[in-house]
């Protein structure tokens, strides 16, 4: 017991000097702010501030703790594995009890503080009025349970899987399914409605259907909020949320330790992680071939983004989402339309995240592998290497914008309704609202470019939190100022917000771009 | 080929190196001998230019850290004491991935790689992945890597640190046919035996410091300006040092695993009256040599005081 508590201390101290949480409450205690503004300036016309302001918190939580989540408790085990020191620790006599309960009790207590950073707001959010106290308590309870399958489920990854980035990426899979699922279950219960109902009572089958159906959506810890966050919410806080995630949490962990002996046997880097890309000519097409003229371009675009095997992945995923959509494409079906909005948003999702996977991954290798002392040591210019790399992993990547390009303009849907957006709508310009939507998903790839170079795991995630918590602060801070000055005069003051946004946006890519060249030089003479 | 003026880099209060001068030619191999945590990374990091000095001077051919670093890089080749490989790339995919960085193209570039394979004794995991080879073979796969340019000046931090004795006797010959190539190398370690014989000329570096900077042949002539003798009798051991303290020509002595070590006073080269004194006294002589010097017990002479 005692070697679980020395490793219980050394994470707290290691982890409290780890940058992505402090990030996580800065930018949580920054959102929090700005949704106390917007709550307040929005409730003359609204009313119930507190419970507008409230419901801004809660979101912004199990969204943090999402982000934070993934990137915390999927590598806890698994650095561990990196850095070949489990065998260390259970020669130390450490039990695999231990090492689990320790590993992960200190990024427990790190996410705790994640909530607690906020309870004076959570004060002003019922002195506001609008919020019961009932309310605050059952969220409150919802999030813990929720951190607690969270915790368990990232530990079983990070048991289970060989690499940090194998667990982040199980991880955020398990997490997808848990938001899906449930989501679909109930939009799909609520366009069944008349036709479950007809099925009440007749066959045990039909019944537990429908139990499931309906009962599946109560698991997910967004929707259940928003079922407490209705006014008039009188249930109790003990819901099938809390006791399922709380149940499927300690269920992970005792998997984990079952699992644990099995799972950390073999050491995590054996082996190639070459991934499609082979080595003998003879094996198959996708053989990464002679260095090209330039080396940067040639290894990152075999290396990083996958090579001619994985543009071939791309090419069938792209396009086999494309067709589906296009397929299913019909516009006097709502149902149809909802799929068909869902993977189309799917589609240039994709695209967004493997720009940032890819440009993430192009640093953090150099990083981890400590090879960027070798680069800066070669006789060309600094930038020259970086944009060599980031063009090779760009090439492989370009499948995705290319096919879902075709995917929009052939899509009538789709074309109608950015033509129609190009025509002045409510006064707002359609090519400053499609910029705008442009430098705001091209911010993830920069930041994740940008935080690779200064987090050891899921910049990725990291780069999407502080996208949206950009997005977020300028939103609110323009349109606070917007609104204290509108009384100077007639200005369209919607189109100027979204102006002013894209110009900053605009000006953070290019202070990443800049950071990145900085903190490379500043990693190579290191 | 390189000269340093000055050379000098903190951290803070701490000084990691110290205003060092440093002037080597063409040929010359120069180990660079300290303890962990002396400056010798520091000092190599500069010359590199990776690293920016906080004031002084260094050259390369003739070119400053400061106005020509990437005609520097071109004719230096730096082996870091710690360096990753790309461990998800063969050994010639490797090499070839630096040669092209380093502008060799077009067909000669294989044959180039396969050289310097041959050279580090490589060529049989031509096709493996690096991440499978042990340390030492990753080492000498890192000195390839350093060689692919042709480099006039090769700096390598602790070549040798981590490998078993037949790998650091074999990167000790390519030292040594490194040095008959007639390009200078400046090759750290904290381990002086290391060196000793490949090297043309040594210095001593200690925290921050060198304190001691020269050819070996000078090294070893300076040391020897103090001869050490080695002296064991049959009995009466301490009888016999005690005498031996109040000779004239001894500086003083002392008693290590039952042998007397007797130091000259300076400038002493005869001590024939030595062992005639002793037999005259009834002293049964069993051992007198002068000890042999080698670098090492050269260092330990010359630089007794100045380290602690
Ligand atoms: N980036 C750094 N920041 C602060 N101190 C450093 C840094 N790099 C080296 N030092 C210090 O400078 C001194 C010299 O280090 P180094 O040149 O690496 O020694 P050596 O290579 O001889 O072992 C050491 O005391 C070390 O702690
Ligand atoms: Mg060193």
């Amino acid at each position: 017991m005692y070697g679980a508590f020395a490793l219980l201390e050394r994470s707290l101290r290691v982890d409290s000097r780890a940058l992505s949480p402090h990030l996580a409450r800065l930018g949580l205690l920054g959102a929090i702010y700005f949704s106390l503004c917007y709550a307040l300036t929005t409730s003359f016309m609204f009313g119930a501030p507190g419970l507008r302001f409230f419901q801004g918190i809660a979101y912004l939580d199990a969204t943090f703790m999402t982000l934070l989540g993934i990137g915390f408790f999927s590598t806890s085990i698994t650095e561990e594995k990196e850095e070949d020191t489990l065998g260390l620790m259970l020669m130390a006599g450490i039990s695999p009890l231990g090492i689990l309960a320790g590993k992960s009790g200190g990024r427990l207590w790190q996410s705790l503080l994640l909530i607690a950073v906020q309870y004076p707001f959570v004060m002003l959010a019922v002195t506001m009025g609008g919020v019961m106290h009932s309310q605050v308590w059952s969220v409150t309870v919802a999030l813990l349970a929720y951190m607690v399958f969270l915790a368990g489920f990232g530990l079983l990854c990070s048991t289970l899987a060989p690499r940090s980035q194998t667990a982040s990426v199980w991880m955020v899979i398990g997490l997808l399914i848990y938001f899906v699922v449930p989501s679909v279950a109930v939009s799909w219960s609520i366009s069944h409605t008349t036709w479950l109902l007809n099925q009440r009572g007749t066959t045990p089958q039909t019944t537990l259907f429908r139990t499931l159906i309906e009962g599946i959506g109560d698991i997910c810890v967004f929707l259940q909020m928003g079922k407490i966050l209705t006014t008039g919410f009188r249930d109790t806080a003990w819901s099938t949320q809390v006791v399922t995630n709380v149940l499927a949490g300690v269920a992970c962990v005792a998997l984990s330790w079952l699992f644990f002996g099995v799972a950390t046997r073999s050491p995590s880097t054996e082996g190639g992680s070459r991934g499609l890309v082979t080595r003998n000519r003879q094996l198959s097409p996708f053989y990464a071939g002679r260095t090209w003229i330039n080396p940067f371009v040639w290894k990152d675009f075999h290396f990083v983004s996958g090579g001619m095997g994985m543009i071939l992945v791309r090419v069938v995923y792209y396009g086999g989402l494309s067709l589906v959509a296009l397929a299913i494409e019909n516009k006097n079906d709502p149902y149809a339309m909802s799929w068909f909005g869902t993977i189309f948003f799917l589609v240039w999702f994709s695209v967004v995240v493997d720009a940032a996977r890819v440009l993430s991954r192009s640093m953090q290798d150099e990083v981890r592998g400590q090879t960027l002392a070798s680069l800066m040591m070669l006789p060309r210019s600094a930038n020259g290497i970086v944009y060599s790399k980031f063009a090779g992993a760009m090439l492989g990547w370009l499948p995705g914008p290319i096919i879902g390009l075709i995917f929009t303009i052939v899509s009538p849907t789709m074309r109608e309704g950015i033509e129609q957006m190009l025509y002045e709508q409510n006064g707002v310009n359609g090519i400053v609202v499609i910029t705008m939507l442009i430098l705001y998903f091209a911010l993830i790839p920069h930041y994740a470019a940008f935080f690779a170079l200064y987090v050891r795991w899921g910049a990725v995630a990291l780069a999407i939190g502080m996208t949206i918590a950009t997005y977020f602060v300028l939103m609110m801070g323009l349109s606070i100022c917007l609104m204290l000055a509108s009384g100077t005069g007639p200005i369209n003051s919607a189109e100027l917000l979204l102006f002013v946004i894209s110009i900053v946006l605009f000006f953070i890519c290019a202070a990443c771009h800049i950071g990145v060249m900085l903190r490379v030089q500043a990693l190579g003479s290191k | 080929m390189i000269e340093t003026r000055q050379l000098t880099k903190r951290y803070g209060h701490l000084i990691a190196v110290n205003e060092i001068n440093l002037s080597l030619k063409e040929g010359d191999v120069f180990g660079f001998i300290g303890p962990n945590g002396s400056g010798k990374t520091t000092t190599m990091r500069m010359i590199a230019t990776l690293l920016a000095p906080d004031y002084g001077e260094a050259y390369v051919c003739g070119k400053s850290i400061y106005n020509d670093p990437r005609e520097i890089r071109r004719l230096v080749g730096y082996m870091p004491d710690f360096f990753g490989v790309y461990d998800d790339m063969t050994v010639i995919e490797y090499l070839e991935f630096f040669a092209s960085a380093y502008r060799i193209n077009g067909p000669g570039r294989r044959k180039v790689c396969e050289e310097k394979l041959e050279l580090v004794d490589m060529a049989f995991k031509r096709d493996a992945m690096v991440n499978q080879l042990s340390r030492g073979q990753t080492q000498r796969i890192g000195l390839a890597r350093t060689l692919l340019h042709e480099p006039q000046v090769l700096l390598l931090d602790e070549p040798a640190s981590g490998l078993d004795p037949r790998a650091r006797i074999e990167i000790r010959n390519l030292l040594k046919k490194l040095g008959e190539l007639k390009k200078t190398v400046i090759v750290s370690s904290h381990i002086l035996p290391e060196l000793a014989d490949v090297c043309t000329r040594v210095g001593m570096i200690e925290k921050g410091n060198l304190i001691v900077d020269g050819y070996v042949d000078e090294v070893m002539r300076k040391a020897r300006q103090q001869i050490m003798l080695q002296i064991r009798v049959k009995e009466n051991m301490e009888k016999a040092a005690a005498l031996l303290e109040q000779h004239d020509l001894v500086s003083h002595v002392d008693i290590v695993k039952g042998t007397i070590d007797a130091t000259l006073k300076a400038d002493t080269f005869d001590y024939s009256s030595l062992p005639t004194m002793l037999i005259s006294e009834g002293f049964q002589l069993t051992l007198f040599r002068e000890e042999e010097v080698n670098l090492e017990t050269a260092f330990m002479s010359l630089t007794k005081g100045l380290v602690q």
